[in-house]
């Protein structure tokens, strides 16, 4: 049927559609091999704030007498440790997001909170975000006025039943010559507070099955029910350096199964 | 060499044809542009609060599991949805890499026993492969991996 030209142009084509063929980056180690080959990889080395939401703000001194409290704000605690007054920790959703809200008034030029919300399915803890916020005041510009700091750690969701959220929130304040982790500093006080009661989006609607079977689920779940709620991060890197470019903080979701 | 007829033509179009059908990218079960997906389990979990890890970079997709998960099945299902979601989401990085730790997950059901099943023989055919270095994270066992 085909001419002998014919079939040496078919083979031409063969081996030259083999030569240009698709080759992955890494080959597969055949196990007859005696020496198995490395998988090339650069895993980033991520830094331990590198997943940690915050700031450390230089805020300026307000002068006056201490233990002035602006109208409007809580008498002191007469139970507050010194230099911590009203610490406070809430927790909630807000429309595609969750967090723990904290807050403190504090004496001293240098104030901290580190708070934390926890995320939660089916009663089981699937992620959590940790923030904090330090304000400092330079020691000189510090006349003893009571300040106030907030935090907040949020969490991205994309699941609209079934997540519960705590939060919980460590508070400091005290004072440091300067600015800085080497810094020394003295007349430090802190207090540990958790978000009562937590938050909880409305239950999942369970929905039969075809054998007539309940199941658990939600609008973005799949019809089967053998999806999964999961919480992750985002960070993109250089697969060469390892350096990070940039992160996505905490993500939580419904992913479908099937 | 010239193709000088018609017949010769079609044969060479032919042949062509039959070669992209016979693409690794088939072979495997995957679409044609999809990233290849590799299993890792190195001896020692990067120092990252993560059930599994997910690294696309480099044209590839690596699934990287904890040695001492008691639910490593578990995981890399879970591991798996969320790559499969993620590809709608997000593209491939060009030039960049992407890491996703997976920080916790509640499977909605119990695994089926056919995929339960799929899954353990994917992660004992990885356990069986021999221990190379896993990048930079050191020893470990890596393996191509055809989802179920």
């Amino acid at each position: 049927m085909f001419s002998a030209r014919g079939i040496r142009v078919a083979l031409a084509a063969l081996l030259v559609a083999a030569a240009c063929s698709e080759e992955h980056t890494t080959s597969v180690p055949i196990a007859h091999t005696e020496v198995p080959e490395d998988l090339v990889l650069g895993f980033p080395k991520l830094a331990a704030r590198t997943l940690i939401q915050g700031e450390v703000r230089q805020v300026g001194g307000s002068p006056g007498p201490a233990g002035i409290i602006s109208d409007g704000e809580p008498p002191p605690d007469e139970d507050a440790v010194a230099q911590v007054f009203a610490p406070l920790t809430t927790v909630g959703f807000q429309n595609n997001y969750a967090y723990s809200g904290a807050r403190h008034q504090y004496t001293g030029n240098v104030g901290r909170i580190d708070t934390e919300a926890i995320v939660s399915y089916n009663g089981q803890e699937i992620g959590r975000q940790p923030a904090f916020r330090e304000d400092y005041t330079p020691f000189l510009a510090d006349f003893g006025a009571r300040k106030t700091i907030l935090a907040e750690a949020y969490v991205f969701i994309d699941q609209d039943c079934g997540l519960r959220v705590d939060g919980r929130s460590e508070h400091r304040a005290g004072w440091q010559w300067f600015l800085g982790g080497q810094a020394p500093d003295w007349g430090s006080a802190g207090i540990s507070t958790q978000a009562f009661p937590p938050e909880n989006q409305p239950p999942c609607e369970t929905e039969p099955s075809d054998d007539g079977n309940y199941t658990g689920g939600n609008e973005d779940g799949g019809a089967d029910g053998s999806g999964a709620v999961t919480c992750y991060y985002w960070v993109t890197y250089d697969p060469y350096t390892g350096e990070v470019y940039d992160v996505d903080f905490l993500f939580c979701e419904g992913v479908e199964g099937g | 060499m010239m193709i000088a007829s018609t017949r010769a033509t079609a044969a060479l179009l032919g042949c062509l044809a039959l070669a992209g059908l016979a693409s690794p990218a088939s072979l495997t079960g995957q679409a044609p542009d999809q990233a290849p997906v590799f299993l890792a389990l190195p001896e020692t979990f990067p120092d990252v609060d993560a059930r599994a890890v997910l690294l696309r970079e480099r044209g590839r997709e690596i699934v990287v599991l904890d040695p001492d998960d008691a639910e490593q099945v578990e995981s890399l299902r879970v591991a798996l949805l969320v790559l499969r979601r993620i590809r709608g989401v997000r593209p491939a990085p060009e030039g960049r890499g992407q890491m996703i730790p997976i920080t916790g997950y509640v499977l909605r059901e119990e695994l089926s026993t056919e995929l339960r099943e799929e899954l353990e023989s994917a992660l004992s055919d990885l356990r069986r492969h021999p221990v190379a270095n896993v990048g930079n994270l050191g020893p470990g066992r890596w393996m191509p991996f055809r989802q179920p």
